[in-house]
């Protein structure tokens, strides 16, 4: 099963989303954001991509400050743009 | 008599005893949440973010304060005062004061080049909108607000200020040094757009901490820079809160203790807290008044005051009545002008100031009957050395 990530704007978010997630019972790792996406030392969530349409709901439900969806091809991570 | 143990009465200063949730939960913080919050991946660094967003969520909750992401936490209300003048208005703009504002707030508006005008208001008055109209000049962009007045109490009317405010148009700032835990505060229902509170007086938390709450209506350019763990790249701080104005690593051990006292103060009831400080404050009040040559200084209604007030014995200079209370009764009462010189001079009490009763959560019947006896006994010495 391939890897998603969803990041966030901050740490505050972050932590905002591991509940959003958790209450709609979505399974998440938090990890550190690859940095193959990012500068930032913050925390993403990692979860299996057949999460991805139920998180694209909650995030957007929600209206957490998002930073984007990541999907893991090999090495290295694509942004998913509205897919 | 001088007494073993310090009746300290000077909680608007700093509130004495912490309870021992609060050590304990420093402490604890100190201890067990020892890695940086939202600087790494690791499972400590998680816990410490956890522990600092839950803490975040608790006190946004405690003030009415929706999105707590707009909750900062900052070094004390001081520095909340600064961050928020500073980052909301620009050299030359103008804004509505109160004359019982503190020192927090005279000088960081000089400090920063901010016009004030103070709102001549006083309780035997209706406060009107007229009131605002008639200091409003193009440049107004806020009303700043002392809650309570660290000198003699006056409680302002924060709801129908921040009603006016919303109708004129102007920010809401509030210094809630003197309230916060222990009158209701509610940012919402109040209209506040800014919020600064310290955690060392009434939420009887540790000193070298406070919060910045802002409403959603509200943005701030950040004052301070510095690393937040996130958006690392870039040389800008950060556009999201909290990380646009918190720059630097957090502070764990205070935001625990705040945190800590948030808990104490619902644990023990807000409202129980304020009706025993009340208490206590009616009560020396009442037999203050008997005393001969004394004069109190503090609200009328009971509804436009908090429990403490400031008073003096004539013929006798506050510093030395201050002084003879400490050394010769163990009582520790702050004295002179409070960092609050414009409350002097709306009070009448300017330059020389006043001697300042304000009790705490712990105060004892005991410890206010000594202190009265106290009072009784310099005002009856004083009289006799004049005849």
């Amino acid at each position: 099963m391939k890897q998603c990530i969803a990041a966030f704007k901050t740490t505050y978010e972050t932590l905002n989303a591991e509940d959003c997630f958790r209450d709609a019972g979505i399974k998440f790792r938090p990890i550190l954001k690859p940095r193959k996406i990012g500068s930032s030392c913050r925390m993403v969530l990692r979860f299996d991509e057949s999460l991805l349409p139920l998180a694209k709901k909650v995030v957007a439900k929600s209206k957490l400050e998002f930073a984007g969806f990541y999907r893991q091809e090999g090495e290295i991570w694509i942004k998913i743009e509205n897919d | 008599m001088k007494q073993k143990k310090t009746i300290y009465l000077d909680n608007a200063a700093t509130s004495e005893p912490k309870p021992k949730a609060v050590l304990k939960a420093v402490e604890t913080a100190l201890r067990k949440i020892t890695a940086s919050p939202g600087r790494s991946g690791y499972q400590m660094a998680h816990t410490a973010d956890r522990f600092v967003y839950d803490c975040r969520k608790r006190a946004a909750a405690f003030f009415g304060l929706e999105d707590a992401s707009r909750l900062i936490y900052t070094p004390g209300g001081t520095y909340s005062i600064n961050v928020a003048i500073n980052g909301f208005l620009k050299k030359g703009d103008h804004i509505i004061s109160t004359g019982r504002q503190h020192n927090a707030v005279t000088r960081a508006l000089d400090s920063f080049g901010i016009n004030s005008t103070e709102l001549a208001w006083n309780e035997d008055q209706p406060l009107t909108e007229k009131l605002f109209q008639k200091v409003m000049n193009k440049k107004t962009k806020a009303v700043i607000v002392n809650h309570a007045s660290n000198v003699d109490g006056l409680l302002y009317p924060l709801k129908k200020i921040g009603r006016i405010a919303k109708k004129l148009k102007l920010a809401l700032i509030v210094d809630a040094a003197q309230t916060a835990g222990l009158v209701k505060i509610d940012m919402k229902k109040m209209n506040i757009d800014m919020l600064c509170v310290t955690a060392h007086k009434g939420l009887l938390g540790p000193a070298g901490i406070g919060i910045l709450a802002l409403s959603k209506n509200c943005g701030l350019k950040p004052t301070i820079s510095g690393g937040t763990g996130s958006v690392s790249e870039g040389t800008k701080m950060p556009a999201d809160y909290p990380d646009r104005l918190e720059a630097g690593s957090m502070n764990l051990g205070g935001i625990a203790g705040l945190d800590a006292g948030i808990r104490e103060i619902q644990k023990i009831g807000r409202m129980e807290i304020l009706k025993a400080k009340t208490k206590l404050t009616e009560k020396t009040c009442r037999a203050l008044s008997k005393i001969e040559k004394i004069k109190i200084y503090r609200p009328k209604k009971k509804e436009n005051r908090i429990p403490l007030f400031l008073f003096n014995i004539e013929g006798i200079d506050p510093s030395e009545l201050g002084d003879m209370l400490d050394r010769k009764y163990g009582i520790a009462c702050r004295v002179g002008l409070h960092c609050a010189p414009s409350a002097h001079r709306e009070i009448g009490t300017y330059p020389e100031g006043g001697v300042r009763f304000a009790p705490g959560y712990k105060t004892t019947i005991t410890e206010i009957n000594l202190f009265v006896k106290a009072i009784t006994e310099i005002a009856e010495k004083k009289s006799k050395e004049k005849r």
